[in-house]
């Protein structure tokens, strides 16, 4: 073992702040603030805001995975990334107990070619796990996203996407909670979990969309890309049974800084 | 009014701030280069000054982060392993402001220049530039879970290049305390 860690060694060499030199300083400085460039118009953007904020990560462990039917490839890859997550030694904690098998609650196609999906898995502890691909992940979609394509972790805490206050955060403790609304390369995206187990479908309407998406049976998950949401700073979602039947209704408020 | 407020402001920024700027873009480029990247990162700021959030530190490294990637476009090649370590010999602190013995600092030093550029980022953004993961996450435009991944893997990788380094006499005299007898 090492007298001091890969850690100690990096931080004890972080570099001494070295004042810049005074003249050099001082004119560059004056010939900046001089400068009359028009000044850029104030862009609003949206920023993928994370869904996964972890604060800590918790300890899996691996008994016999049971629930819903996994299929190959992604699922394979999604729960071996989690396992494999509850393995490292700093992501010790709390025990979730097992993992149950993932559930794809979105695969969506952007406009760049390259898929985003989301897949959720509860515990034996009632603890939720999440994996996702990366925003810098190539997936086309076809067989699995390898594994560093993925970011992942349980006991999470997202962005309260139907709180109006953008920085609400809340623990992520039930399936539903898990959603959001970004937009990066490939145009803005859309993906969450009905709260409604009956729910088939969901009505999407806001700034540049309306639509109708269908809700999975098996997950209760629902996404799709929206081209024509740039604008939208929220989003009616308004959650239907198979009879055509509203169950309920909610507002996501896009998060636009 | 306005204007005179940014620019005492916008001062203060460069004079708080100028000199981590100037320590990030050490480590990218080579030291005639330094004051270009400080520059022309400062000058980004200060076109669209009402725009860029408070405290702006994070903003300015991405921007830093940017400016550099266009002195590599520039440039046309890619960087040697030799050139990366004695670009981060030149930016890290000396061994004994380190407090390390000299080879402890090479075998950091070459662990460090031997990862994957995005995994060196996101380790030394937070370890050398002082930033919150959440900053650095969106300084590489990335979510903070893929942030949290990547460093993971390259304090992982960084480690293991350290172990591999590690003269084999302090291995020695630490697997004698821990391997059971008879052991491999």
């Amino acid at each position: 073992m090492n007298e001091h860690s890969i850690d100690d060694r990096i931080t004890a060499l972080a570099p001494l702040a070295e004042q810049l030199d005074q003249e050099w300083a001082e004119s560059t400085l004056a010939r900046i603030v001089a400068d009359e460039s028009p000044r850029q118009a104030p862009r609003r953007t949206r920023r993928r805001v994370a869904a996964i904020a972890v604060t800590g990560a918790l300890t899996l462990t691996t008994g016999a995975a049971v629930a819903a039917a996994a299929g190959e490839g992604p699922f394979d890859t999604v729960k071996d990334v989690l396992l494999d997550f509850a393995d490292q030694p700093n992501t010790s904690g709390n025990d979730v107990g097992t993992i149950h098998d993932p559930l794809l609650v979105a695969q969506v196609e952007q406009s760049n070619g390259v898929v985003f999906a989301v897949w959720i898995a509860t515990t034996s502890s009632g603890d939720i796990c999440s994996a996702s691909t990366t925003s810098d992940a190539t997936w086309d979609g076809g067989g699995s996203p390898a594994p560093g394509d993925l970011e992942y972790g349980c006991g999470e805490y997202v962005v309260d996407l139907y709180d109006p206050d953008p920085n609400t955060i809340i623990r992520l403790e039930r399936p539903d909670q898990l959603g959001n609304f970004f937009e990066e390369g490939g145009g803005p995206v859309l993906y969450g979990i009905s709260p409604y187990p009956d729910a088939v479908a969901v009505h999407v309407h806001g700034a540049g969309v309306d639509r109708t998406l269908p809700v999975r049976e098996d997950s209760l998950g629902y996404g799709a890309a929206l081209p024509g949401a740039t604008d939208a700073a929220s989003m009616e979602l308004t959650f239907s049974d198979a009879a055509g039947r509203t169950l309920g209704s909610r507002t996501l408020f896009a998060p636009v800084d | 009014m306005t204007e005179h407020r940014d620019v005492r402001e916008f001062t203060e920024v460069w004079q708080r701030d100028g000199p981590r700027v100037a320590a990030y873009a050490r480590r990218h480029v080579v030291a005639n280069d330094v004051s270009d990247v400080v520059a022309e990162t400062f000058l980004h700021a200060w076109r669209r000054w009402a725009d860029v959030p408070r405290p702006p530190l994070p903003w300015l490294i991405g921007a830093a982060r940017k400016v550099v990637g266009n002195e590599r476009r520039g440039e046309g090649r890619r960087r040697a392993l030799e050139h990366r370590i004695v670009l981060l010999g030149d930016a890290a602190r000396s061994a004994e402001d380190a407090g390390l013995l000299a080879t402890d600092r090479m075998t950091a030093l070459a662990a460090l220049a031997a990862l994957p550029e995005q995994q060196r980022e996101a380790l030394l953004l937070v370890a050398w530039d002082g930033l919150t993961p959440d900053q650095a996450a969106a300084v590489m435009g990335v979510r903070p879970g893929t942030f949290r991944v990547r460093t993971h893997r390259a304090r992982s990788a960084a480690q293991q290049a350290l172990d591999l380094s590690e003269p084999p006499a302090r291995l020695a005299r630490v697997s004698l305390s821990t391997a059971p007898k008879g052991g491999i």
